[in-house]
């Protein structure tokens, strides 16, 4: 009776571990939206590190429904407008300091835009099956700001917003901090 | 015996506890408010009108020439992707020509798993143009949905389906995967329905 105790605690850690690490069977041919912010202080040390998996919005919908035919999307004004052939532009990623932030599929804009700037060059990597994405932005601040939302934006004649999350906990950035924001796109993550 | 069963009922909630635990970490290790983007596929089977059988998938995998629409939807700077065909041939098709807006619905006979590297279905037996896409939305999630519905000349035994889009002239598969063997006779109608969900 007195190994009762190592016993149920063994069993509880091999159940969590199975629970934990069991590939989701949704999982199999799905694109995750991985978004990665890294806040440095002024002398450039690594103060903190998030990552969310973060929501696609309707202008996204939009795009990929313009794959298979006809589409339109709200741009970043509010207007619907038909998307035509081609995604040749620039891409942001921005940052806000709206609250309340709560994330919808129709979102068009930030809350209350901070600051865009132009992504990186997109990298992508296939291993095996899978496929991989990633671009990112740095922001420089010469004052201290709370972020408290992040999201992508495309420019085709008009601003679409593809993504869009909020920061819960916000992060602060400090009055001479940096701060990266890292998109990654993993497709046919459970392949 | 009184020990016994009070011993089982202590582990079996262990594992209940443990199970549970579990899957809160697994989902703080996708976090957030969840974005991505997944495929479901419904095959439905009739003859002489009478729907007799239906199969529902999800996760429907992505190849290699839909990571290179994505990568030019989010590349900011580049200007073309070389893509497969489906005759195999690279294509260097410009950022301007992607996402044209026709897309075809294929099945096939192929029993080849899937490979990201796929260019066309292993045995296509007929390809039909999508529906238009229809869409909804509800909170966080949106759905895009379209079909495509095939009348069989000849018996077959249907394994595979697939999406290609056409672009500078060229097309291009993007989705492809096994389905449970159906077994069709000639007059059968085969209809492929998909249903992309955002953030779902």
């Amino acid at each position: 009776m007195r190994k009762l105790p190592v016993i149920l605690l063994s069993v509880f850690l091999i159940s969590f571990l199975a629970s934990s690490t069991l590939p989701l069977r949704e999982e199999r041919g799905i694109m995750e939206v991985f978004v990665n912010l890294k806040v440095y202080d002024e002398k450039g040390a690594l103060i903190k590190e998030i990552t969310m998996r973060d929501p696609l919005t309707q202008a996204m919908g939009g795009f990929v429904s313009r794959l298979f035919s006809a589409a339109s999307a709200t741009d970043e004004s509010g207007t619907s407008r038909s998307l035509g052939t081609g995604v040749s532009g620039p891409l942001y990623i921005c940052v806000g300091t709206g609250s309340p932030v709560s994330p919808t599929y129709s979102d068009y804009m930030l809350v209350n835009l901070l600051q865009c700037v132009r992504a990186s060059q997109a990298t992508m990597a296939i291993v095996g099956n899978r496929g991989n994405i990633s671009l990112s932005a740095s922001f420089s601040f010469s004052q201290q700001y709370t972020i408290t939302e992040v999201g992508l934006r495309k420019y085709l004649s008009y601003n679409y917003l593809l993504a869009h999350d909020a920061l819960s906990p916000s992060i602060t950035v400090p009055a001479g901090g940096k701060l990266t924001v890292t998109y990654i796109i993993r497709i046919n993550s459970g392949v | 015996m009184r020990k016994s069963y009070i011993f089982l009922v202590l582990v079996i909630l262990a594992v209940i506890s443990g199970w549970y635990f579990g899957s809160l970490a697994k989902s703080q290790n996708t976090f957030g408010n969840g974005g991505g983007i997944s495929v479901d596929l419904v095959v439905k089977h009739y003859r002489n009108g009478t729907l007799i059988s239906e199969q529902y998938k999800r996760g429907d995998p992505f190849t290699k020439n839909f990571v290179l629409h994505m990568y030019g939807l989010l590349d900011g700077w580049g200007s073309s992707v070389t893509m497969q065909d489906e005759t195999n041939n690279a294509r260097s098709i410009g950022y301007g020509s992607l996402f044209s807006g026709t897309a075809y619905v294929g099945i096939g006979t192929g029993t080849n798993a899937f490979d990201i590297n796929n260019y066309n279905l292993i045995s296509p037996i007929a390809w039909v143009q999508s529906s238009a896409t229809s869409t909804s939305s509800i909170r966080t999630n949106g759905n895009i949905s379209f079909s495509a519905s095939f009348s069989l000349s000849s018996a077959a035994t249907i394994t595979e389906v697939g999406v290609k889009v056409s672009e500078g002239g060229y097309n291009f598969l993007i989705l492809r995967d096994l389905i449970t063997p159906i077994n069709a006779n000639a007059g059968d109608t085969i209809t492929v329905q998909y249903i992309i969900r955002l953030n779902g």
